[in-house]
């Protein structure tokens, strides 16, 4: 159990970057030995105020005590010394290296040449220890997302630390995994080994820790003990608002008409098998399901980007050419906001604002032959656009890396709802990475979208509160398939799940 | 505009404005109106060979090959006008269709086959080099007189004039608008920049790399023509003296007016700085080899002063060499 020892008292604790404030005079103390869970929204500061404690960034004022020593890290070798790791949210670890050279990068036995046999050995020793089974000998550009997060895991066990941060280690897990993670953490507790847990699951968070501190908006709330928390208690303090107020009101206003019919569609590498799917006119259909099981491979075969052969797809009641190009199938309303705005959303570097959003219109703002593409018409409609879902930005001319990740959203966004032909939106994962407050504002857009202006949406989504919060209809994908469908007045948390998993 | 802005938007353009007025004064005979004209004829060949890799780089590719094929293609017009006593007009057809047909083969290889374009236009460029010592037997390959015409691209003049700043001038302006005002353009831009968000906006990205492959074969086919045209021979190594300085143009147009993106522009006023330099030096009665210091040097100074305002993140083509 954790002694009254703190390994680290941070007090006062303030850091700025550019515009903004990050951590916002933090006082907060983590007891050797304890599991301390720290949750919140993004952008709330949990990473920020880790990458502190670990030497990647330094404090601008206050002080941070480690085994009652102040210190100042100014590299994170410093902390590294001193017995502190950190997992972090993206992954870094070398492609072609296996399993075991990654879990024993940058502290391989000493030698002149590297003994490979015995880092294979240590490696898998140490996945013993922790009841892990992972091929540690090939490359880990193979092994699956899931366990190239654990070999990360394991690398920030490796050498025993004082303490070891996680921050959102679940991400990338499977079910089975993220179960061997939690008994690794809880064996780590057993050997006096300190464990701080980032994550914006709060399940996980509270069955898993000790304490838990609850951030917003760079500055701490609470500290609490985990068994004094509940759910609604966390989300009150991490959102600043009641559970029934994260989302807008819902008038369901879908027709019986359908839009759009997918009929018994497969895709070529079997990510979607044999799925069917409607969608209504006016409908915002939600479509759940973990990552990975297939849903953003059939957004992307109804946007014309991957192949199908078997099944057909039925928009407006004619039946879509399989090879009907990307760009016709825009032209006649059928749009797709990507997950992942940065790699397959926007373009950085090359295109300022108005250029990201004029990108999806030259098909008809450019003359017909040459192609003379009129300047001021581009950035009149790209104003026009962005203004028209509030999109804050100082001018149509600046780089999008000064938008926030939820305008950059609503840039995205703007490219597609200025269309002059808009029929149905498939959106993917629309409010990853992205503040309360815009959440809520793009919750009332897609409504808004769906009641007045005549859109239907296919929301993709794997956050299920927000599915249940806006959707008039979920549809639940699993592997590749579909496994079940909810009207609205029968949505169930349990049954959404059970479904999905 | 701010400080920082205009040093990364027109921080070389206004090198090349203080180049000239420095070496008004410090090089005998630079100012003057035969100079200037000189100076347009020499960035010819060179523009266009910068043009022709800048197009590939926007798109998100490379070209190691366009100068030994272009010099491959002009060793066959040669030899087909000496030795097989072609016309002038069709003999210099073939070297244009024959760097077009290059271009095909390095578009294919790098699209359809999804070869990296380093490696393939390495590879490629090895074979013209090879054939180029085959036909030639390693040596300079030329004659004793040409017909009549054959000059007239390399050499002639409209008035005072030469014919090789025409044709800097229109495929330049031709170029910097076709990437900079036309849907082509942009979406070559887009490609390059975000292949996957390019495709998700409904952008061919095959058809369009393809095009600028062809853009490339066209701008090295003149270049070709012109090339021989003007030397009257031809070696296997002619084209070489335009490899290196022509990717150090397009490198270093990249900081030129868009911030670290390659960019016809800024290719053109790069060229424009590297010729200034030489023809300045050969003015000042230096050593010749001196150019290749100052560039290098050149390069270094001004990717690294750029590389520093913008903290390392220069657009992805370029910081990946």
């Amino acid at each position: 159990m954790a002694n009254n020892k703190n390994i680290f008292e941070i007090k006062g604790v303030t850091k700025s970057f550019p515009g903004v404030l990050a951590i916002d005079q933090v006082d907060l103390e983590i007891a050797e030995g304890e599991i301390h869970g720290i949750v919140g929204e993004n952008g709330a500061g949990k990473s920020t105020l880790c990458n502190l404690l670990t030497g990647i960034l330094s404090p601008d004022k206050g002080e941070i005590f480690y085994l009652g020593e102040k210190v100042r890290f100014t590299h994170p070798s410093d902390a590294l010394h001193k017995g502190i790791r950190m997992v972090y949210q993206e992954r870094n670890i070398v492609p072609y290296l296996s399993g075991a050279q990654n879990i024993c990068l940058g502290e391989e036995p000493p030698g002149l040449f590297l003994d490979e046999d015995k880092i294979l050995e240590m490696a898998k020793k140490l996945m013993k220890e922790f009841d892990v089974k992972i091929r540690l000998d090939i490359p880990v550009a193979y092994l699956s997302a899931s366990w190239q997060q654990m070999i990360e895991i394991l690398r920030g066990v490796f050498r025993k630390p004082k303490i070891l941060i996680l921050d959102e280690p679940t991400s990338s897990l499977t079910e089975g995994d993220a179960e061997g993670l939690f008994k690794l953490i809880k064996n780590l507790k057993k050997q006096g080994i300190t464990v701080i847990y980032i994550s914006h699951k709060l399940e996980e968070v509270l069955e898993l820790c000790d304490r838990v501190t609850i951030m917003r908006d760079g500055k701490k709330i609470i500290t609490k003990d985990a068994k004094d928390l509940d759910q609604m208690y966390c989300v009150q303090c991490i959102a600043n608002r009641e559970l029934k107020d994260m989302y807008p009101p819902v008038k369901v206003q879908a027709k019986k008409e359908k839009i759009l019919e997918v009929v018994n569609l497969s895709d070529t590498d079997e990510r979607v098998k044999k799925v069917s799917l409607d969608l209504h006119e006016n409908e915002l259909l939600g479509v759940y399901g973990l990552i990975g099981s297939g849903r953003t491979e059939l957004a992307e075969a109804i946007f014309g980007l991957r192949p199908y052969v078997k099944g057909k797809i039925i928009f407006n009641g004619e039946e879509l050419n399989k090879n009907m190009s990307t760009i016709d199938r825009i032209k006649n309303g059928i749009l797709l906001t990507p997950e992942d705005r940065r790699k397959k959303g926007l373009f950085y570097e090359i295109f300022n604002l108005y250029k990201n959003v004029a990108i999806g219109h030259l098909d008809y703002l450019a003359t017909p032959m040459v192609g003379i593409l009129p300047n001021s018409a581009e950035k009149d409609q790209a104003s026009k656009a962005v203004d028209a879902v509030q999109t804050k930005y100082t001018d149509i001319e600046q780089s999008i890396d000064e938008l926030s990740g939820g305008n950059r959203q609503k840039v995205l966004l703007a490219r597609w709802l200025s269309r002059p032909e808009r029929k149905i939106m498939v959106m993917d994962e629309p409010t990853q990475g992205i503040d309360v407050g815009t959440k809520y504002e793009l919750y009332l857009l897609f409504r808004r979208l769906v009641e007045e202006e005549g859109l239907s949406i296919i929301f993709i989504s794997s956050e299920l509160p927000e599915v249940m919060g806006i959707c008039d209809r979920i549809v639940v994908f699993k592997e590749g398939k579909i496994s079940g469908e909810l009207p609205r007045n029968e949505f169930n948390q349990e049954k959404i799940v059970s479904m999905a998993l | 505009m701010k400080g920082r802005k205009f040093l990364l938007r027109y921080g070389l353009l206004s090198a090349l404005v203080l180049l000239l007025i420095l070496f008004s004064f410090i090089a005998p005979g630079f100012l003057s109106a035969r100079n200037a004209v000189n100076i347009l004829r020499e960035m010819c060949i060179l523009s266009l060979f910068t043009m022709a890799l800048t197009a590939v780089v926007i798109a998100g590719g490379f070209d190691l090959a366009f100068a030994s094929g272009a010099t491959v293609a002009g060793i066959i017009g040669l030899v087909l006008i000496k030795n097989f006593a072609w016309a002038v007009i069709p003999a210099f057809l073939i070297v244009f269709l024959f760097n077009l047909a290059l271009a095909a083969i390095k578009g294919f290889v790098v699209v359809k086959l999804k070869m990296p374009s380093f490696i393939a236009t390495l590879a490629v460029g090895t074979v013209c080099m090879g054939f180029s010592r085959l036909m030639t037997g390693g040596t300079t390959f030329f004659a004793a007189s040409w017909p009549p015409g054959f000059s007239f691209m390399g050499r002639g003049q409209i008035g005072p004039i030469p014919i090789q700043v025409f044709i800097l001038f229109i495929a330049g302006i031709i170029a910097v608008n076709l990437m900079e005002r036309t849907r082509l353009g942009r979406y070559t831009y887009a490609t390059g920049g975000n292949e996957e968000a390019a495709r998700h906006v409904g952008i061919k990205t095959d058809k369009t790399r393809y095009i600028t492959w062809a853009i490339s074969g066209i701008l090295c086919g003149i270049a070709s023509i012109t090339l021989i045209s003007q030397l009257g021979a031809a070696s296997p190594e002619m084209g070489e003296g335009y490899l290196m300085p022509a990717i150090t143009s397009m490198f270093l147009g990249c900081i030129a007016y868009k911030e670290g993106v390659p960019n016809i522009l800024g290719s053109l006023t790069a060229a424009g700085v590297i010729t200034i330099l030489s023809n300045a030096f050969v003015m000042m009665g230096l050593r010749f080899y001196w150019k290749d210091v100052v560039t290098g040097v050149v390069l270094l100074i001004a990717v690294g002063v750029v590389s520093i305002i913008k903290k390392g993140k220069l657009y992805d083509v370029v910081a990946g060499f």
